[in-house]
């Protein structure tokens, strides 16, 4: 019974949903605002129904209800608690769902936020989130049901489980995080697309979504993270990007929302770039629903390969349908996007902004080429071709160290034009900084990237410390505070500033830890019990191999010694073999899985496999890896989440 | 079961309808002042905000005298505008 | 500076990043090009020397053949329809390669066999397969 109550509400929701933008229009046509608050009401109503339906839907998951193909699917009678919650996104049509559970908990918020007030805007802005809303109702009602009963002639007595590989709290994460973020970005979207409705693309529209941007883009920041964290726990190829399509579609929108965070705050301080706001944040939303599909349609092969599915065709629809009102939207509207002001120096810190943007674009419109070539180059030339890591990392380091060098140069910049003292003064330290240390890289031998990107990370580390430092000194001298309470005040104060700082100095981090790639080595061998094997440094012996039996799987656990040339013993490390659902009398549907296990330092990772065991022989095959400098790559990532959280936290109105 | 099924749903579709339709039979046709007064007042805390910022990047050095003063004065005058608005309206 | 500077600087960078792009899209580093085809077996003969490429099948039932001396070496035939072709790949071979397995090799052509420094599966078939009914499984072990 409950089942349909849930698939009852999802209709009903798509009902109510067309009811609330004719309630809208009719208020936009009669300026009566008692359609106003229907139409409020009417959307209110259209969010709970989803939400209830997500929660009838969680609730059949931990019931087991196999009677619903969804659950049958994507859960098992083993599976636990936890990740039978965590099933919920683990499909497609439980995604989608789980897509328009977060837009409708999203569009509550925007809802109670602004009950009390009214503008201009207010009414478009809900028209568009019920737009979005409608468009992943149609998908969950009739292309995707997540509550279609199970179509097997037989009686499902158990599921079919939930891929162990996914059976992991940072896996459990990644997905919801993500999708707080490509979710996140259609509320900005919203709001400009309501501005230039009704005219109004002056800075009111730009003030309220800085707030909402920063909340999408840590999301999507965090959610991008966590999938680099879990593939190099979990994957076991050692390293935590790969460039797969799946993990573009999700970059993508990353960079155009990093772009459009900067591009919004000359815009409210200059009242430049307004027209490309508008294009940078309906980029962005476009990117997040093709990140959507890209994820869940199948289209492009990659390790996220999830089922192949009719939503591609529907989804191009809608992302053409969004494309062409937006572009109609923003060419009938430019004489309302004029610059009020203009750029009037290289050496001002508009440029810088601009500059910015302009490499961010690049950088996503290399990813977005190379994610697309293969399909390009089928269509022209009849080849497939697959594009793989070589070919981005090639083309984006350069234009990532360029990224990396503007990031610091972009901060200490003045408004309008920066002097040439002040040039020299808020310059010369970083810039030593960063040449003693490419000395230092060439007195130690390092002919790679590296030379050119630790001189690097060392300048802007150098200049972002300036900055603080001088928002210190001028709170010293005016009023007369010591150093650390101005550090405090400082940051207090002017959150979203300084909090922006914390995070480019996470990035900087990030960036250290890109680096150290340069210098992974890795190999793979066969050791018997007793043996040892000399690699990179470090000695490793096979102690012991041991079987052990758990509740869902079996597993040999390697046993390795790791000493250091001096003979002191570094850590033992304890790479699994495992083999799921070892009970199933098909060997077919066992599955062997490798649980790696990691020793981090803060100069290297200790990678090592259990790929392959000889129980006879006593012989493991192992692969161990070398990752320098991995550490900074998660420490950077901490940092940035807690700069951005500076950022958000509302500030004291004085 | 089937009852009860029903009765559930007929429920929710009718406090649906009754929510959704109440305002248009109690509510007013025009926009309630202080409703625009709240919009009038979020805008002049951002526009305050937005001083304060100003002048700290004048303290620092980021913005020189003359676009200082100029940029204060055109945010003093929005303030003062939106001020008049409030007034206006109570 | 005038919009028109402005304007010729947005667009000299824009271009100089069209041309890098395309500099490294079409003029790709010869040993690790990251640009590979993906070529069906019937066209295996269009290989140019020493170009990388990419196969995609199954794993021809009972092919694979794991060297005694090396666990990590193993041969098996990459079938493809009609066509199929041996593979030797060493390396770490993942969870999932196993007989009737979709996988995708990558490496180089010589001499009618495929050398492979590269092995990936596709997804795991259990988990977005068919449901299971209830003699395929030890309702035991529940």
């Amino acid at each position: 019974m409950t089942p349909v109550l849930g698939s009852i509400s999802l209709s009903l929701a798509l009902g109510v949903a067309f009811i609330s933008i004719l309630l809208f229009s009719l208020f936009l046509k009669k300026s009566d605002y008692r359609f106003f608050i229907a139409g409020w009401r009417a959307t209110v109503v259209v969010s709970a129904l989803t939400i209830l339906a997500t929660l009838i839907l969680l609730y059949e998951l931990l019931l087991s209800n196999f009677d619903i193909s969804y659950v049958a699917h994507y859960t098992s009678l083993e599976t636990p608690t936890f990740y039978k919650i965590t099933a919920l996104w683990a499909g497609q049509s439980g995604s989608l769902l789980f897509w328009l559970f977060i837009l409708s908990v999203y569009t509550l918020i925007v809802l109670y936020q602004y009950r009390n007030s009214y503008s201009k805007l207010m009414p478009w802005i809900i028209i568009v989130l019920v737009f979005v809303q409608i468009f992943f109702l149609i998908l969950v009602n009739i292309v995707e049901n997540p509550f279609m009963p199970t179509d097997a002639d037989f009686v499902v007595i158990n599921g079919n489980g939930l891929n162990p590989l996914l059976q992991n709290l940072t896996m459990a994460i990644h997905p919801p995080t993500l999708y707080l973020g490509y979710v996140g970005f259609t509320i900005p979207f919203a709001f400009a697309i309501a501005a230039l409705v009704t005219k109004e693309t002056g800075s009111v529209w730009i003030r309220s979504i800085r707030r909402w941007t920063l909340i999408a883009w840590l999301f999507q920041s965090g959610g991008i993270i966590l999938g680099g964290w879990w593939a190099y726990q979990e994957l076991g190829w050692g390293g935590y990007w790969a460039w797969d399509p799946v993990e573009n579609a999700s970059f993508m929108p990353w960079l155009t929302g990093t772009a459009f965070l900067h591009s919004i705050i000359i815009q409210e301080k200059k009242g430049l770039l307004k027209t490309w706001n508008m294009v940078l944040i309906l980029v962005t939303f476009t990117l997040c629903i093709f990140g959507t599909f890209l994820t869940r349609s199948g289209v492009m092969s990659s390790v996220h390969a999830f089922a192949v599915s009719n939503l591609g065709p529907i989804f191009i629809v809608f992302i053409v349908i969004i494309l062409v009102i937006c572009i109609y939207l923003i060419i009938s509207r430019l004489p309302y996007l004029k610059s009020e002001k203009r750029i009037e120096s290289f050496t001002s810190r508009e440029s810088g902004f601009l500059l910015n943007n302009v490499i961010f674009i690049t950088i996503c419109f290399a990813v977005f080429w190379g994610t697309i070539f293969p399909v390009l180059s089928e269509a022209v030339s009849g080849d497939k071709i697959t594009v793989g890591a070589p070919f981005f990392n090639r083309v984006n380091i350069p234009i990532g160290l360029m990224l990396l060098f503007f990031t610091g140069v972009g901060p200490l910049l003045a408004w309008r034009r920066t002097s040439k003292d002040a040039f020299i003064r808020n310059f010369s330290i970083p810039i030593i900084s960063g040449i003693a240390i490419f000395i230092v890289c060439l007195i130690f031998g390092i002919r790679n990237t590296t030379l050119i990107s630790f001189p690097l990370t060392a300048f802007v580390f150098t200049a972002i410390l300036i900055e603080f430092q001088r928002g210190i000194n001028s709170r010293v001298t005016r009023f007369d505070e010591s150093f650390l309470k101005a550090l405090q005040t400082l940051i207090a104060r002017n959150r979203s500033r300084y909090g922006g700082y914390i995070a480019h100095l996470g990035i900087v981090f990030m960036f250290i830890g890109f680096s150290g790639q340069a210098f992974d080595t890795e190999l793979e061998f066969a050791l018997k019990k007793g043996d040892s094997k000399i690699f990179d440094g470090y000695s490793f012996e096979l102690v012991s191999i041991d079987p052990v039996e758990r509740p869902n799987h079996i597993a040999w656990i390697a046993g390795i010694n790791v000493w250091n040339l001096e003979k002191h013993l570094v850590t033992t490390l304890y790479p699994e073999k495992r083999v799921y659902f070892h009970l199933d009398p098909n060997p077919e549907k066992r599955q062997p899985h490798s649980e790696l296990d990691i020793h981090t330092t803060i100069y290297k990772d200790i990678y090592s496999i259990f790929s392959g065991v000889d129980i006879e022989k006593q012989i493991a095959y192992l692969k161990i890896m070398i990752n320098r400098l991995v550490y900074w790559v998660w420490f950077g990532g901490y940092v940035l989440i807690i700069g951005t959280m500076i950022s958000l936290w509302p500030a004291k109105e004085y | 079961m089937e009852i009860n099924f029903l009765i559930i749903i007929t429920f929710l579709l009718s406090l649906i309808v009754w929510y959704i339709v109440t305002p248009l039979i109690e509510g007013t046709k025009e926009i309630p002042t202080q409703i625009n007064q709240h919009e009038l007042n979020r805008n002049k805390t951002v526009l305050l905000r937005q001083i304060k910022e100003l002048e700290m990047d004048y303290h620092i050095g980021n913005v020189s005298e003359e676009d200082f003063n100029n940029t204060r004065n055109e945010l003093k005058n929005e303030i003062s505008t939106i001020i008049t608005n409030i007034k206006n309206i109570s | 500076m005038n919009k028109k500077k402005v304007t010729i600087a947005v667009s000299t960078l824009t271009l100089l990043a069209v041309v890098w792009i395309g500099f490294v899209t079409f003029s790709p580093n010869q040993e690790n090009p990251g640009m590979v085809r993906f070529l069906s077996l019937s066209e295996i003969q269009t290989v140019k020397e020493n170009e990388r490429i990419r196969l995609g099948g199954l794993v021809y039932p009972g092919s694979i053949l794991i060297s005694e001396k090396n666990q990590l070496e193993c041969n098996f035939r990459l079938k493809q329809g009609e066509h199929s072709i041996p593979v030797l790949f060493t390396g770490t071979r993942p969870d999932l390669f196993k007989d009737d397995a979709e996988v995708i090799v990558e490496g180089n052509y010589i001499d009618g066999a495929f050398v492979a420094d590269q092995l990936q599966t596709k997804c795991a078939s259990r988990f977005e397969g068919e449901l299971r009914n209830e003699a395929s499984y030890n309702t035991e072990s529940i």
